[in-house]
């Protein structure tokens, strides 16, 4: 659900995700269901912190799990073929979950935003 | 409603006026445990709010989308062989245009999810 | 900022964030318990103070905050 971690900056990352047909969160009606929206935000966060860990030498990617989603709004659902622009904001970590929050973008449109907090396998 | 039947499935329905019960079977041959993960099937958690959400719209009678989610909370790691058969429990009120769904999805091991968001 | 000023913002703050009575929280009392705190919860704290406070709870200072009291003077000496 994440094709690309494009920048990093500090405590901010974006990540970018090209929707195809065969996604799993495609609904009856060819738009993306909302959920589909959340785990994007929580794998761009995942692959955010994957970036980190390989930066702190770690050699596997971590596994994680979604703990909480709070406060997630829900503006517009995109479509196949749409490019979502998700920035990702890390929070602090406390034994090995994380607050972090996401807005996801389509062209200008600001489609989706929450707060999640990441559980981290260790 | 693309999970029913796919990521899960309806075994009972108990509605009384704005809420209601669902038992709901963890189908294991989904294809969502391909990538989750490869030889470890694990239910993602945004699976069990769209089988919520779902159950909210078999209990109120017509579509709806999740318009937001004031908190949602994984208490436990649902998987197809520690829960293959669920209880979801669905209340709605209707707010305006909207409904408040409150829900819970639990076995009688322990509770999975806690939900609340407002559906429209 | 005086501690009487850091405790009546602490007590206000946590209140309405964890859902208790102010009167609950008393320097002695264990934050975790009066709280509630489970360890999805317990981020939050860190998050709220960090963001009220402007200052960093690195982990490892986290098992000597245990009363409100600890809390009042950690705050304190890290302003």
């Amino acid at each position: 659900m994440v094709d690309e971690l494009l920048c990093v900056n500090g405590d901010e990352a974006t990540c970018q995700l090209t929707i195809r047909q065969d996604n799993f969160f495609i609904d009856e009606d060819g738009l993306m269901a909302e959920p589909g929206l959340i785990e994007h935000i929580a794998q761009s966060a995942s692959a955010f912190a994957g970036y980190r860990a390989f930066e702190a030498g770690a050699t596997e990617p971590p596994v994680g799990y979604i703990g909480e989603v709070k406060n997630f709004h829900l503006y517009k659902r995109p479509n196949v073929g749409d490019i979502l622009t998700t920035t990702i904001t890390m929070g602090p970590e406390v034994e090995g979950i994380t607050i972090i929050r996401g807005e996801t973008k389509c062209g200008d449109d600001t489609i989706a935003d929450t707060q999640m907090k990441i559980f981290v396998k260790p | 409603m693309f999970l029913e039947n796919n990521f899960y499935k309806i075994l009972s329905e108990e509605k009384q006026d704005m809420s209601g019960t669902y038992k709901v079977a963890i189908l294991p041959d989904c294809n969502v445990y391909d990538g989750h993960f490869p030889g470890d099937p694990v239910c993602p958690g945004v699976c069990n709010i769209e089988t919520i959400k779902e159950c909210a719209i078999k209990l109120i009678g017509h579509d709806l989308r999740i318009q937001s989610i004031k908190q949602c909370r994984l208490t436990a790691i649902a998987t197809p062989k520690v829960c293959p058969e669920v209880t979801i429990s669905v209340n709605a009120t209707p707010k305006d245009d909207s409904y408040i769904v409150v829900a819970t999805i639990a076995d009688d091991k322990q509770s999975y999810m806690e939900f609340k968001g407002t559906l429209a | 900022m005086t501690r009487e000023e850091i405790i009546a913002k602490v007590n206000s703050v946590l209140a309405e964030e964890f859902e208790v009575e102010e009167s609950a929280i008393t320097p002695e009392a264990n934050v975790k318990n009066t709280l509630a705190l489970d360890s999805l919860s317990l981020v939050d704290l860190v998050a709220l103070i960090q963001y009220t406070y402007k200052i960093k709870i690195p982990a490892e200072d986290l098992p000597k905050i245990q009363t409100f009291k600890d809390l009042y003077d950690y705050i304190e000496s890290h302003l």
